[in-house]
């Protein structure tokens, strides 16, 4: 049962949300704004004569100021409507639900790899502090944190995709029509992707597995004879538990930035690729609407790992 | 002094000095020491292995590139650098100002850095470039602005724990205005932190450019960059796999630099 104390809490940072989700958006409908010239020149396209820029000026509302754009928009955004892409006329929205899986699919299996080999990593590092075991998690970490993920997948496709034909190259199968052959397809681009969560998890658990197993209270747990093995696991699992979750959102963040190199590289029909895509052919709305779900994405994931941080930290209290 | 040759007694900062002295170097001496015009193409002698003449060997149009990798070595060092730089400048100020006004101001500029931070950096910066248009000065302005709310926060959280002192109270008594108490003591007892940030952001920004370049959003053809060497690469993944050794050996081996020059000067100037 929640406590008043905890239900507070949740009100409160539910009610700080609205305000940031509003600013989310703001800020996804400024992006089209803030370039040096005139939206309407800007969706203009090469070759643009003052009749096409007036029509394009007065189709789009950019001759209304600009926080009543800024509500149409909003409004038909709540209306689920993101505009058109100005190549293909096809509905943001459309286009955005269609790729989405293909996207979630590599992030969410992304994460998993991150957290099963950061787990390992930064509990094996902690319980071994200063041995060979500690000394390669943390060389792994330092050179995951350094290493271009989009090169890494690069050698990847071209080593076990190409010359050894372990895994395709390129592509994704969609997981409700073949949910084994999407895993087996996003494999390669979900452990490009995983490799800087796994130096933040691996870090992170390291940091706070010492810091649980220096405690007074494992001390104790140490002179009443229980064996190391128990305090790591029973003891420390559940107390660095609460750090695992705090990362949860900086990994899911990482993670969604990551997929627009991922998802080029693999050349996977996901929202990443498509945002390059539309943001190098200037297809202004597909870009706003994928950075504005994307984000939300984003947010919304920290807000639920928030509440949940409410709900199970004891210090909450 | 002693502090410093104790932290170039670690191997692994001594190698990453080491790395960036001899690309700063070579970054500058790029014109003069690169073996041949990184610009030049030939067809006849396109996607050679190694050779005494292309040590490296030629890309796809035929161009040297160990000539392209050096030339590509000045817009990935001074862009990482150049976006750090803007995004703690854009930052800093604003959170300074929330942390000291507090109120509504202080309320208004946080939820505008969370509204911030819920876009991926890489994300924010892809938006940034689409929209100024794709050049190098563009790509630095995107990733600076995608760091300046990471920025603020901390700002922002440092200058609340220096408002709280004796010393600033003190002033503030003795009659100290709002603009000298930001700047003579609140500023510098803030900044230290912001600094080591930037530090440890070096290698990020690094890769944000890589990655811009990578995409065709930020260095553009046929001037030279790693992220663009690597672009050409995953074209000719097939039929010249050798190609995006060079440029991902040099962007690695820069990251681990940089990250290891960010993680000394945390170690140094915030001994905690």
């Amino acid at each position: 049962m929640l406590t008043r104390r905890r239900s507070r809490v949740i009100r409160h940072r539910v009610a700080q949300a609205v305000p940031t989700l509003i600013l989310v958006s703001l800020v996804s409908f400024l992006i089209l704004h803030i370039g040096p010239g005139d939206p309407a020149l800007l969706l203009a396209g090469e070759f643009p004569t003052e009749e096409s820029i007036a029509e394009i000026r007065q189709l789009y509302g950019f001759d209304r100021p600009i926080w009543e754009q800024y509500l149409s928009w909003v409004g038909q955004l709540l209306r689920g409507d993101l505009g058109l892409s100005l190549q293909s006329r096809e509905p943001v929205m459309d286009l955005i639900l269609n790729r989405l899986p293909n996207t979630l699919l590599i992030v969410c299996y992304a994460m998993v790899i991150a957290f099963v080999v950061g787990s390992v990593l930064g509990i094996a590092a902690a319980a071994r502090r200063g041995s060979l075991v500690d000394r390669v998690a943390t060389g792994v970490a330092t050179i995951a944190d350094a290493l271009p993920y989009f090169w890494l997948a690069m050698l990847m496709v071209s080593v076990l995709a190409l010359d050894w034909q372990l895994f395709p190259a390129t592509g994704a199968v969609r997981f409700l029509e073949d949910p084994l052959g999407a895993i087996w397809t996003a494999t390669l681009p979900a452990i490009a992707l995983s490799i800087s969560g796994i130096a933040q998890i691996t870090r992170q658990l390291r940091a706070a597995m010492i810091e649980v197993l220096a405690s007074p209270f494992v001390r104790t747990l140490r002179a009443k004879g229980l064996s190391p093995a128990a305090i790591l696991w029973r003891h420390g699992l559940k107390n660095v538990g609460v750090t695992l979750l705090t990362v949860v959102g900086l990994v899911f963040s990482g993670k969604i930035g990551g997929t627009l190199l991922t998802e080029t590289v693999f050349a996977i029909p996901g929202t990443g690729s498509a945002l390059i895509q539309a943001a190098i052919n200037k297809d202004y709305f597909v870009v706003q609407g994928i950075i504005l779900m994307l984000a939300v994405l984003v947010f919304l994931v920290n807000l639920v790992v928030d509440l949940l941080y409410a709900v199970l930290d004891p210090r909450v209290e | 002094m002693r502090r410093l040759l104790l932290i170039l007694r670690d191997p692994g900062a001594a190698a990453g000095m080491l790395w960036l002295g001899l690309l700063i170097a070579a970054a500058l001496a790029a014109p003069w020491i690169s073996p041949h015009d990184p610009l030049k193409v030939d067809l006849l002698g396109v996607l050679q292995p190694p050779s005494a003449t292309h040590w490296l060997g030629t890309d796809d149009l035929g161009r040297d590139v160990l000539s392209r990798l050096l030339h590509g070595a000045a817009p990935s060092l001074f862009s990482s650098i150049g976006a750090v730089a803007l995004g703690m400048l854009i930052g800093l100020p604003f959170g300074l100002i929330a942390g000291y006004l507090g109120g509504w101001v202080d309320a208004a500029i946080s939820r505008g850095i969370d509204a911030l931070l819920s876009f991926p950096t890489i994300l924010l910066a892809v938006g940034i470039a689409a929209v100024l248009g794709t050049s190098l000065t563009n790509a630095v302005i995107a990733i600076g602005i995608a760091f300046s709310p990471g920025f603020a926060r901390l700002a922002r959280a440092r200058t609340l724990a220096v408002k709280q002192e004796l010393y600033v109270d003190a002033a503030r008594a003795a009659g100290a205005g709002a603009w000298w108490l930001l700047t003579r003591h609140v500023l510098p007892n803030a900044v230290t932190p912001v600094i080591v940030q930037a530090g440890l952001l070096l290698g990020t920004a690094l890769l944000a450019e890589a990655s811009l370049s990578f995409l065709g959003l930020g260095v553009q053809p046929p001037q030279a960059s790693w992220g663009g060497m690597l672009a050409r690469a995953l074209l000719y993944l097939e039929r010249a796999p050798d190609l995006m050794i060079a440029p991902g050996v040099a962007l690695l081996l820069t990251a681990l630099a940089f990250n290891s020059l960010g993680e000394t000067a945390r170690r140094w100037l915030d001994p905690r």
